[in-house]
């Protein structure tokens, strides 16, 4: 039973400023809300796009619009009709028509900016050997290193610039992983997407560094339509990291990004993802909707897809990456750490879809609930009559701090196929009192000792995260649960 | 009827069109408690329809074979028929055992000798007419579309069993029910078993629902049975359908636990070309216990579903459940069990289990174990595994002399005989053993149908 | 007469070749200790021998009393009189050790062509084995293995061993995992079931065993091979010098 002071400590986080909370004063080329036709049209015209790129997004607006009235309500959450008509979908940062060729051309406020994000854009953090595409309000605004990636052969640039100079593989890939007409989301998405990165490993090539990128919503009730693409050639090894932080506003903003990854024969894909969108205020009021849909492919044998999520933002997020196992010997895994608080609500988990023989996959998700929110994890394992031999191990834990909280299971299992191992186990429960009282009969302040009992809990999951990002996420599970325990 | 995506037309309008006709002649007419319920729920059922894959509920289960054919109430007079039917369904040891055909009590085959003080045993129909007064609030709630089975049962349940023990009547022997479909083909049949324990009682239930031996009746039961345990009551209660392979089969068990009482179930499904045994328990105390258990053994082309469902809402229950399927041919074989923790149910303890065994390279198996959590303070797992037999027990067996069909058999009775080991060791599991060996003992065509 | 008689033996694990021409001769009535290094392809010979799926023999043969093995199924071994004793015996849930102890013996009896046993002779034969090898009688209804510590699942296998009696038993490190008491009734138990009619493969890592069981002749296998054979002062020698030596000694052979 949590303490008395638990419960303090979790309305004192309540009122806790949101760290990342702020806006940039900006001229910015914004286009009023709405959106019909012309507005992608318009989207695509200030982008520059070959026709190509127009008619698909074209198409899949008219898609879009035959689905009318069919958002998804399946999921635990609850939250107000959105108003598609209320929307900006497009904001850029004003500045000349050719884009910036070196940091010194960028407006400095915006790399004021992301100094307080923390985001490496100078000579000296570009030492540590990070690149970085930082997206500042659906336009990629500096990018950098990939002159040395170039050598290499790496193409990491933003979506817009792909479209522009590689549009072959462009063609080739979009829609790939996540056709147009596939769910709601990345419907509406496939009409309006702004920008977001491309990656082209090329065969045999381990990339060398993190790749890395930043999200931003700046603009007040600007959706966040990112569209990446993530290709690994057979052979090649790419790590990418995602992380993204957002202002404060009173009208919820929506994220709907699309993300697709494809990994050819021998290759491997770790998509690294740290979320911290404004979740809302004490009363639950404001903060990001964040409906993403992300899915890899391994379209070779023995390809690998790592998902490994910390996500701690959002005032509702709704994501299942998924990995599609569609060649013999192929990897699929999801780590992830969930914590919702206040009146967050979270509908998350993955999909492992077994297709072929011999593949393997692992899902460990961890989900900790406090104040008023929900949690919920949900899974689904599928394996297909032809997967011969396909192993699946999922574990699933809940962690419960406070009486008001909850945190949910929803599991999937079909199997068709009997050569099969699929093997799922979950658990749901609370920081005991025994093991409060151990650390802290060791000397461990009450939130120290939440600290690191939390921190073992995930420590599953944190494991997988990039070194330089693991410490992050250390500390933004701290902040998070920030007063949630006495 | 709604024209909706629903198209169950067949069965449900059968239903639409004989309630009118049929609702005279069934026991309680007259009664406005009664009169009201039947037709509350025959306007819900009328509403919403017959369940479809579209709700959640019924995801991985479809009721299309209800839609092909009409399957029809079965008026008194008709049901009558067939009084040969044998039945040597059920225990061999019984404190009494009640017959139904058709869904009508059967006094020929039935044995009812004096039973202790405090112990009632009677039928439906009887109840209804001598004792109405006592019937009201015997009966569960409906609750929602995933009850539209409920609803039907409610409109046109035609009888059942009664069993009521006072407070502190104990009765050590089990008592058996067994529920006959005859060869009358496409009938439909609803039976509402009410079984009420006082404060400290115990007793035993054994309902069987099976066919006289080559019937292959083609006909669709769909039972209920109600069960109010008081403080500190103890029930077991075992569910046996052993049909024949065109029969249809959905049942639900709507349980209420009072404090401290403890409910014991075990679901056993082997026959029926469509069954689902569904269990719904609710605690109306604290301290109560509930343990759900359930085999499903399926060949060629069956569909068994086990779906279960506990509501935590008082502190310090536990809930145990262990449920294992053995699925062979083209059988599919559906597990879903949700586990609600309301708010105030501190302490709560609930632990699922479900492993199922793929034997061919065409069966199935779905599994959804879902925990809806709302309290900190509790301790629940689940653990779910779909798998073939175990290579290495198959190989510890042969490599000891046994067949490779030796081997199986004996590795497929330990998976299950697991589940009747922990349930129970007295003379329930020796019933649900032999229940499993005359399933193994039976036409094995099923292996790559 | 030789109850096995193993020429040119090569088998793959994986497409991996383990056994890399294996010969080996085990006269009626003798027990034969096999010892080499992890790695040495002990546990290999012992799943091939007994016909266990993934374990692939692609040159050589291997005739046991007189016939061709390698082409009889894994129960067909077994009802044939060949029996092994598991490293990592396995633990089955739900089936009794009595219940599947009983079909075993009446598999091999039907075999043979003698009459089997009843419930009642089984239980007679049972009692006086459990007995000896300490073994409380209600280990009959357990679950095969589950809850046993290391030494009671060894002794199950030699428990069964006495009740099948065996034409060849092949021990595979029977010894592991056990401590001086538990090693003891089971070396005893070995012991007891020596016969003139019968063979014993004793694979052991540790010279200790061979204490207790005391063999008649000692093999040294390495790299899939049998690279010397002795007698029982070979176990001795192995222990004072061990198996790095005698690598030195097969590079020079």
């Amino acid at each position: 039973m949590s303490t008395p002071e638990t419960i303090d400590e979790v309305r004192a986080l309540t009122e806790a400023d949101y760290k990342f909370g702020f806006v940039t004063e900006l001229d910015q080329d914004i286009i009023p809300k709405g959106l019909n036709e012309d507005v992608v049209r318009l989207i695509s015209a200030k982008k520059n796009e070959p026709d190509w790129m127009l008619d698909w997004r074209l198409e899949s607006y008219a898609k879009w619009l035959g689905m009318q009235g069919e958002d998804p309500t399946w999921a635990k959450i609850s939250h107000p009709p959105i108003d598609f008509q209320d929307i900006r979908y497009y904001a850029a940062p004003k500045s000349e028509d050719d884009g910036p060729k070196s940091l010194d051309e960028i407006d400095p406020e915006i790399l004021a900016t992301y100094e307080k994000l923390g985001i490496p854009l100078k000579e000296q953090e570009v030492l540590s050997g990070v690149a970085v595409d930082a997206v500042f309000d659906s336009v990629s605004v500096a990018t950098t290193y990939k002159a040395k990636l170039a050598e290499l052969g790496v193409i990491f640039c933003p979506f817009s610039e792909a479209v522009a100079e590689h549009p072959e593989l462009v063609r080739k890939y979009l829609g790939a992983v996540v056709p147009q007409g596939d769910n709601f989301y990345a419907c509406l998405n496939s009409a309006v997407f702004s920008d977001g990165s491309f990656v082209f490993i090329p065969e045999g090539v381990r990339c060398p560094m993190e790749l890395s990128t930043y999200f931003r919503i700046n603009a007040a009730e600007t959706g966040q339509f990112e569209r990446t693409l993530i290709i690994a050639a057979p052979g090649s090894y790419v790590s990418y990291l995602e992380g993204c932080t957002a202002p404060m506003r009173d009208k919820n903003q929506l994220h709907a990004a699309v993300v697709e990854l494809i990994a050819l024969e021998d290759a491997e894909i770790k998509y690294s993802t740290i979320q911290n969108w404004y979740p809302g205020d004490a009363e639950g009021v404001g903060g990001i909707y964040n409906f993403v849909t992300k899915r890899g492919a391994c379209r070779g044998r023995n390809a690998k897809i790592s998902w490994t999520q910390v996500e701690t933002g959002a005032a509702i997020t709704w994501k299942y990456p998924s990995v599609l196992l569609e060649a013999e010997g192929a990897v699929g895994e999801f780590y992830s750490v969930a914590v919702t608080n206040n009146y967050q609500q979270a509908d998350t988990g993955t999909k492992m879809i077994h297709l072929a023989p011999n593949t393997t996959s692992t899902i460990i998700s961890k989900g900790i609930s406090a104040g008023r929110s929900q949690n919920t994890y949900r899974g689904l394992v599928r394996i297909n009559p032809k997967a011969h031999n396909a192993r699946n191990y999922t574990q699933c834990d809940s962690l419960l701090i406070g009486e008001e909280c909850g945190g949910h299971t929803v599991p999937y299992i079909q199997v068709r196929n009997r050569s099969a191992r699929v093997e799922h186990e979950a658990s749901a429960s609370k920081i005991s009192d025994d093991q409060m009282f151990y650390c802290q009969s060791r000397g461990l302040g009450a939130e120290d000792a939440v600290s690191l009992i939390v921190n073992g809990f995930c420590k599953e999951v944190m494991k997988q995260l990039p070194m330089e990002f693991a410490v992050e996420a250390q500390k933004l599970l701290g902040i998070s649960l920030e007063g949630s325990v006495g | 009827m709604t024209a909706t995506t629903t198209d169950y037309a067949t069965t449900g309008d059968a239903h639409l069109q004989a309630f009118g006709r049929l609702a005279p002649g069934l026991p309680g007419r007259g009664i406005d408690w009664l009169d009201t319920l039947r037709r509350d729920a025959f306007q819900r059922f009328k509403d919403a329809g017959m369940p479809h894959r579209g709700l959640e509920a019924w995801k991985f289960t479809g009721l299309n074979v209800l839609a092909k054919h009409a399957f029809s109430p079965v008026p008194e007079a008709e049901a009558a028929a067939d009084a040969d039917a044998r039945s040597d369904f059920g225990p061999g040891e019984h404190a009494a055992k009640l017959v139904f055909v058709d869904g009508r009590f059967h006094v020929g085959l039935s044995r009812r000798p004096t039973l202790a003080k405090g112990i009632t045993l009677s039928t439906l129909a009887a109840a209804l007419t001598e004792t109405p007064g006592l019937m009201e609030g015997q009966f569960s709630a409906a609750n929602g579309a995933a009850g539209a089975l409920w609803d039907l049962n409610a409109a046109f349940m035609a009888d059942g069993a009664v069993i009521r023990l006072d407070p502190g009547a104990k009765l050590d022997k089990p008592i058996s029910l067994v529920f006959l479909s005859s060869g009358a083909k496409h009938g439909a049949h609803h039976v509402r078993n009410l079984v009420t324990l006082g404060a400290g009682a115990e007793a035993k239930v054994i309902e069987t629902y099976g066919e006289p031996s080559g019937a292959r009746a083609a006909a669709f039961s769909n039972a209920v049975t109600d069960v109010a345990l008081g403080e500190g009551a103890t029930l077991t209660h075992v569910r046996v359908q052993d049909l024949g392979p065109s029969a249809v089969h959905t049942a639900r068990a709507v349980v209420k636990i009072a404090k401290g009482a403890h409910y014991g179930s075990f679901a056993l499904a082997m026959g029926a070309a469509l069954s689902r045994q569904e269990t719904d328990a609710t605690f109306t105390g604290p301290d109560g216990v509930a343990r759900l258990f359930g085999a499903y053994l399926g060949r060629r082309r069956q569909h068994l579903d086990h779906t279960t469902r506990v509501d935590h809402a008082h502190p310090r229950c536990r809930t145990e459940e262990l449920f294992k399927g053995v699925l062979d041919g083209r059988a599919h074989g559906v597990f879903q069990g949700l586990v609600r923790v309301a708010p105030k149910a501190i302490g709560t303890d609930a632990r699922q289990k479900n492993q199922a065994l793929l034997l061919s390279d065409r069966a199935s198996a779905d599994t959804k174990p879902e925990l809806e959590i709302l309290a900190d303070d509790v301790k629940c797992t689940h653990g779910a595994t779909v798998s073939d037999l175990d290579a290495d027990g198959l190989f510890y067996l042969m490599a000891r002399g046994l067949s490779e069909a030796e081997a199986r058999r004996l590795l497929i009775a330990g998976f299950i005989g697991d589940v009747i080991d922990r349930f129970d060791h007295g003379a329930v599991a020796r019933h649900l053993t032999a229940c499993v060996a005359r399933w193994q003992d039976r036409d094995e065509g099923g292996f790559d149908d | 007469m030789n109850i096995l008689e193993i020429r040119n033996l090569h088998a793959s694990v994986d497409g991996i070749e383990i056994l890399k021409g294996l010969d080996l001769t085990l006269p009626v009535g003798e027990v034969h200790a096999i010892m080499g290094p992890n790695g040495s392809g002990k546990s290999t010979l012992a799943f091939v021998l007994a016909g266990r799926d993934g374990y692939d023999v692609t040159e050589g043969e291997v005739i046991y009393r007189g016939k061709d093995l390698l082409c009889l199924g894994i129960d067909e071994r077994a009802q044939a009189g060949v029996f092994l004793a598991l490293q990592y015996p396995v633990e089955i849930p739900g089936v009794a050790n009595s219940v599947f102890l009983k079909a075993a013996v009446n598999a091999q009896l039907r075999a043979r062509g003698e009459p089997e046993l009843d419930a009642m002779d089984f239980l007679k034969r049972a009692k006086g084995f459990l007995a000896e090898l300490e073994m409380d009688q209600e280990f009959l209804t357990r679950p095969i293995n589950v809850g046993f510590s290391g030494g009671e699942k060894k002794r199950n296998e030699i428990f069964q061993m006495a009740m099948i009696e065996p034409t060849l038993a092949v021990l595979d490190e029977t010894d592991s995992g056990l401590d001086i008491d538990a090693l003891r009734i089971v070396a005893d138990g070995v012991n007891r079931l020596r016969a003139a009619d019968r063979a014993m493969l004793v694979i052991t890592h540790y010279q200790r065993l061979l204490e207790h069981i005391v063999p008649d002749r000692v093999h040294v296998m390495a790299d899939g091979r049998i690279v010397r054979s002795g007698g029982k002062e070979l176990a001795l020698e192995l222990e004072e010098k061990g198996y790095a030596a005698l690598n030195g000694e097969k590079s020079a052979a």
